[in-house]
């Protein structure tokens, strides 16, 4: 509730840059799509390629974890390709390397090891292509003369495997086009395969919510009153549309703007004592399309929220703005100071 | 065996050769045919090694393996713990 006094001089200002996680254009840029996406799911034969090899020598092999990143590894050992022209790189570290090297060629001469794994990693860019069941097919080839030190990676897939009980991770580095290609098409499949449609939607970005008798209202909007939203201080956030809880968040920074990432915490009911109104305290509001709203419902899915980092807020009942106000913390609470 | 395309290689090569042909066997030749630089010469040397009855093929090829790499040894006789960079 209302602080007074001395206790103004325990608030302290709401820093975003401080308090908020910074991410990258491009990690936003492809959260809805090529980093949510799930490339096993469109290389349906690439475990049968290797099965019967690995049982012919005896390896017991497991894919742990297939993941795509916008992260690329550094320095690395690796092979390069093309995928339609664009350069590809296939790369593990030192110790992968050993725990291949050991399953598929243990004790073997040092000229020889390099060989082994150039046709192993032959091996894997063939069955993917010869897996691929996307809807286009592409050129790809194993080139020797490229330097996979030199590729220029957009992105990549991680792949965590075990041969015989130890884990080893080859990374693929995809180009611009590579990534750009998947990011679209596990967009265009989210669209096709979604079982409703989605309306486009204004939605608000609040921190918190009071319920306010009436009488009270013209108190807790009076400027220069601070207000204890009761909420710790986090980066949670709460999108909602029409006055309905539409899905959870946590509030980031993207350069000189706020960013959302979409979470799968538990929607909160919206409830409040006849009688009394309910103040909402926002960032501000968006207004996203269908298709945003569908690839928003992803949880880690990010979008730009198109507001300037600031900590500005408004105070709205029904979404109608009756009060700005300032955020910050008190005693590690949200509290606001109407302006 | 018609062999004069995989002897023609050069020794780093034939040892890729005989390393897919002894995991692969056939199946090798598709495994290589995508190469950049010469994907159909190493696709049909596969061929003309794997065609072979595995009988005459398995010795045949360990033994080209071996001097593949005995090849490349004394062209770089370094001895590597690692692997080396690709590319």
């Amino acid at each position: 509730m209302e602080q007074q006094g001395e206790n103004r001089a325990a608030l302290t200002v709401w820093d975003p840059v401080r308090s908020l996680c910074s991410v990258a254009a491009e990690q936003v840029r492809y959260s809805r799509g090529f980093l949510r996406c799930r490339p096993e799911k469109w290389f349906p034969g690439f475990a049968m390629q290797w099965l019967p090899l690995m049982h012919s020598l005896g390896i017991e092999l497991k894919f742990c974890e297939i993941k795509p990143l916008i992260q690329t590894p550094g320095q690395a050992f690796g092979f390069a390709g093309t995928v339609d022209g664009e350069p590809l790189g296939m790369v593990l570290d030192e110790d992968s390397v050993e725990i291949l090297l050991e399953a598929v060629a243990p004790a073997a001469r040092s000229k020889i090891r390099r060989v082994v794994l150039e046709y192993l990693a032959r091996r894997l860019l063939t069955s993917l292509a010869i897996s691929w069941s996307g809807p286009e097919s592409s050129t790809v080839q194993f080139d020797t003369e490229l330097d996979v030190q030199q590729i220029r990676a957009s992105g990549a897939v991680k792949m965590v495997l075990s041969a015989n009980g130890q884990q080893a991770m080859v990374w693929l580095m995809l180009g611009p086009v590579l990534v750009d290609k998947l990011d679209g098409l596990w967009r265009r499949q989210l669209h096709a395969t979604s079982r409703q449609s989605h309306e486009a939607v204004d939605v608000h970005l609040e921190f918190a919510h009071l319920t306010v008798p009436p009488a009270l209202l013209a108190t807790y909007l009076k400027p220069g009153t601070t207000v204890d939203l009761e909420v710790p201080v986090s980066d949670a956030v709460l999108m909602v549309s029409a006055s309905r809880p539409l899905m959870t968040g946590r509030l980031l920074r993207c350069g000189d703007y706020f960013a959302i990432e979409s979470s799968n915490d538990p929607l909160p009911v919206f409830q409040w004592p006849i009688g009394t109104t309910r103040l909402a305290v926002e960032l501000g509001q968006m207004h996203w399309e269908g298709t945003l709203v569908r690839e928003m419902s992803q949880p880690g899915a990010m979008c730009d929220t198109g507001i300037q980092i600031g900590d500005r807020v408004s105070m709205t009942i029904n979404g109608e703005q009756v009060a700005e106000a300032v955020l910050r913390t008190y005693q590690g609470r949200l509290v606001v100071s109407v302006l | 065996m018609d062999a004069k395309r995989f002897r023609a290689l050069p020794a780093e090569k034939r040892a890729l050769l005989a390393i897919a042909v002894l995991l692969d066997g056939r199946e090798a030749a598709v495994y290589l045919k995508n190469d950049a630089v010469n994907g159909v010469g190493l696709h049909r040397s596969a061929l003309d090694l794997a065609t072979q009855p595995p009988a005459l093929r398995m010795p045949f090829v360990g033994t080209m393996l071996r001097m593949a790499i005995e090849e490349m040894e004394r062209i770089d006789p370094e001895i590597r713990c690692g692997v080396g960079h690709g590319g």
